[in-house]
């Protein structure tokens, strides 16, 4: 039917980009109809280059993996300072001292302390909800205390 | 014994290999769909911090199964997937509102002033254009979340309904019910009028 006015579906029909023969025809003939598709096809073309132009100079961060990737992602680059932090504070203490009794090397502490850190992030990476969504007491978790444990034992 | 799987056209499994190695340069990845997933993500959330943090996550999470990426869809509507669920999950968890309340003052939302205060052509834009992008944010804004996705990935980011359909999950039928309800509803609060043409 192309005498009767379009429906508001063959509004958003047209507008969504299906642009069947039936309605087009109309549109050649109909001055109502093809002044509405247009007027409303120009305000969602100026919304749509309105937001990318809004967005047009948006930093781009550069991408490390995971297990690297302080700088892209900050929380956990505060996590892995603080824990570097508290590891190297009792050799630093203990550097002037003499050790008679072999303690756990720095090596293999700094193993531990790289898996505890990587199977953090990857249950972090395997959450459902996402990490920046979290509660900021998720960030309190650390290997610190396990570390400090076993500094003590 | 044979599979049960239909046979794939030779080229179309070429595509999808192509489609799969795209991810072997992963900064380039970034580099490309960044601005993308970014610009989807302010426009969902109406907040830059989140929508930043939201974007890390995306490629965090893509970096990670990458390996799993098979190519039957491009990289392109692939992220939109992963950042398509992030924000739903954001949303419905209602993680957004804490994460939001302790990164800002005020738990307005971006204004379409402020978005456009970013703009590289702010200046020169036209009263009338700034109004028109004002009104569509404005009627986005209280769209139901599915309808308001579907409408976002189809005219800011210029998606066909198929490609909207693999993001989201849902059949062709279903995003092309949700777009002419969001279209239905954004024409009339623009002030575009409802139902037929007069
Ligand atoms: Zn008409």
């Amino acid at each position: 039917m192309t005498t009767q006015h379009f429906t508001g579906d063959q509004v958003s029909q047209w507008v969504a980009g299906e642009k069947p023969a039936e309605l087009a025809a109309h549109l050649e003939v109909c001055g109502a109809c093809s002044a509405h598709v247009t007027r409303f096809e120009t305000v969602l073309a100026g919304f749509h280059d309105g937001i990318h132009d809004a967005t047009a100079s948006v930093r781009i961060p550069a991408f490390e993996p995971p297990s690297a990737a302080w700088q892209f992602a900050p929380r956990w680059a505060l996590a892995g300072a603080v824990a570097a932090f508290v590891v190297a504070v009792p050799f630093y203490r203990g550097a002037d001292q003499p050790r008679p009794v072999p303690v756990p090397s720095p090596v293999v502490v700094a193993e531990v302390s790289d898996a505890q850190l990587l199977e953090q992030i990857n249950a972090q990476l395997a959450r459902h909800v996402p990490g920046p969504l979290e509660p900021l007491e998720s960030l309190s978790y650390s290997p610190l205390e396990e570390l400090t444990k076993g500094q003590n034992q | 014994m044979e599979s049960a799987t239909p046979a794939r056209p030779a080229d179309w499994v070429a595509s999808a290999m192509d489609r799969a190695s795209e991810l072997t340069n992963f900064d380039a990845v970034v580099a490309e769909y960044w601005p993308r997933v970014y610009r989807f993500a302010l426009v969902s959330l109406r907040d830059k911090s989140a929508a930043e943090s939201l974007a890390q996550d995306c490629f965090l999470r893509a970096w990670k199964s990458r390996d799993k990426f098979r190519g039957d869809a491009s990289v392109s509507t692939w992220l939109m997937q992963i950042a398509v669920n992030l924000i739903r999950d954001g949303i419905r968890n209602r993680r957004l509102q804490f994460w939001r309340r302790t990164t800002q003052a005020s738990l307005e939302d971006l204004t379409a002033n402020e978005l456009l205060a970013d703009g590289r052509s702010s200046p020169e834009k036209s009263a009338a254009a700034r109004q028109q992008l004002a009104s569509v944010w404005t009627a986005t804004a209280s769209l139901p979340e599915r309808q308001r996705t579907v409408f976002l990935l189809r005219f800011v980011e210029e998606m066909d309904l198929l490609e909207i359909a693999a993001a989201m999950g849902l059949s062709e039928g279903t995003v092309k019910v949700h777009l002419f309800r969001a279209l239905n509803a954004v024409r009339e609060r623009v002030g575009m009028g409802k139902g037929a043409v007069k």
